[in-house]
């Protein structure tokens, strides 16, 4: 066995199988060569949005649930609300950050009392980063207790196939098969399950109102961001003033 | 994992050599995928010998897109992108020289290898080296980068000294001088004998 030998046997255990990550980060970066005009104005093609995704957005919100990444301008509707005979509303939630009074409006049409509020986004620059938090927060909401919120609110399962076309660590983005490339992967996963919820007026206690605080999708700097729709439960219909947050820029970002 | 989309693109280019397939990208960029699919796996491999596991993702995804940015100066008369593949990595790897060296010489000195515990499965495995390979890392730490790139393509990458040439940029001639004289060197450190007897 001479020195050659001897090297090719040197670190061996090297992995035979390219990385998931390196993987990943080839196909992020080919996505954001191929498709620059996602970080321009968000492309007319469908998208979803997976997961977590801008951290420092959550600060200020006492619930983020980052649902769907809006479609273009002429996209379909916002939402969806449909009253079935149980008494039970499924509220859908996609796409479009428009029209958020005709939801309020369709959902007390359909027995739910319900107020819908739309807080703008701010930019921080804080720790040497760039992030998004929300401008304004209810720092004292008067919930009712999560058992009846769980109650009023359900997330049937529902699960989304798409095709993985950007992935960073803490969010997938994904396009529907019609807008798939060959070399992107076929994901079936769980969707947001926000997306859609059921609602049970009954389980409602007199007087109390469902809330739903609309964040406004957020472009700037790079943040590509989110509409976020949590879902919760008031006692009553007093809705305290929205505090300003601390931090950030004076510029708010909102649609 | 439903993979078909993958399988498609494979199967539909399983005649073509590499050539075809890059020439065809630059029309219809997506098709650059069989490119990194026939070739990701055995870059990484080379990649993470060299600088560890951590490091190799990033090396392994600027091969690649670089390799896409620059399909249009691919010399399309060149049937496997191999070698060009390499060289790019191994251009790529230079970024990372002292660190690579910084590891052999940690190795030759300790006998722990922090490359090869970056392959480990669990993160508190201490991988121990032999004494044959504390000193090939001693020797590979000496040696001057042009040679150790020249050796490790052959050695690592698999590359004969025709493609190594190609990789990077050199004649034929240059490849089997350096590769001769870093075998030189290892010899030397291994004592001049059959180390493994």
């Amino acid at each position: 066995m001479d020195e050659m030998d001897l090297l090719t046997r040197m670190r061996d255990n090297a992995p035979r199988r390219v990385s998931p990550r390196a993987e990943q980060q080839f196909r992020a970066a080919i996505f954001e060569t191929h498709y620059p005009e996602r970080t321009g104005p968000t492309p007319r093609r469908k998208r979803f949005l997976l997961a977590g995704g801008l951290a420092a957005a959550a600060v200020a919100a006492a619930i983020v649930v980052p649902v769907v990444l809006p479609g273009g301008a002429g996209a379909a509707k916002a939402w969806a609300v449909e009253r079935h005979a149980d008494g039970t509303v499924t509220l859908t939630l996609e796409q479009e950050f428009r029209d958020l009074d005709g939801l309020q409006a369709a959902l007390r049409a359909d027995g739910v009392p319900a107020i819908v509020s739309v807080i703008p986004w701010k930019i921080t620059h804080e720790d040497g980063g760039t992030g998004a938090r929300l401008a304004c927060a209810y720092g004292s909401l008067d919930l009712q207790p999560p058992a009846v919120e769980r109650a009023v609110v359900t997330h049937p399962m529902v699960t989304v196939t798409g095709y993985v076309a950007y992935q960073s660590r803490s969010a997938q983005e994904t396009v529907d098969k019609a807008h798939a490339k060959p070399w992107m992967r076929k994901v079936t996963t769980r969707a947001p399950d926000q997306s859609v919820s059921i609602i049970h007026p009954s389980a409602m206690p007199p007087g109390s109102v469902l809330f739903i605080e609309a964040s406004a999708p957020l472009r700037s700097k790079g943040i590509d961001g989110m509409v976020s729709y949590p879902l919760m439960v008031l006692r009553s219909d007093h809705l305290p003033p929205c505090v300003p947050t601390r931090g950030g820029s004076s510029q708010w970002h909102s649609k | 994992m439903p993979i078909e989309t993958r399988a498609a693109a494979d199967s539909d280019y399983a005649e073509h050599d590499d050539a075809c397939v890059i020439g065809r990208s630059r029309d219809e960029p997506e098709v650059f995928e069989v490119v990194f699919r026939r070739y990701a796996d055995q870059i990484q491999r080379y990649v993470a010998r060299r600088v560890g596991a951590d490091a190799a993702d990033d090396v392994v995804a600027e091969t690649f897109l670089l390799a896409f940015r620059q399909r249009e100066r691919y010399d399309l008369s060149s049937a496997c992108a191999r070698p060009w593949l390499y060289g790019i990595a191994t251009n790529l790897i230079g970024r990372y020289r002292r660190a690579e060296v910084r590891q052999y010489r940690a190795l030759a000195r300790v006998g722990v290898d922090p490359v090869a515990e970056s392959f480990a499965d669990r993160v508190d495995e201490v991988v121990s080296a032999s004494a044959v390979n504390r000193r090939l890392a001693g020797a590979l730490a000496a040696l001057p980068a042009s040679h150790r790139d020249t050796l490790l393509l052959v050695a690592w990458g698999g590359l004969s000294h025709q493609e190594a040439a190609a990789a990077l940029c050199v004649p034929a001639g240059t490849v089997r001088s350096r590769i001769t004289r870093a075998r030189s060197k290892l010899r030397r450190a291994l004592g001049d004998s059959d180390p493994s007897a």
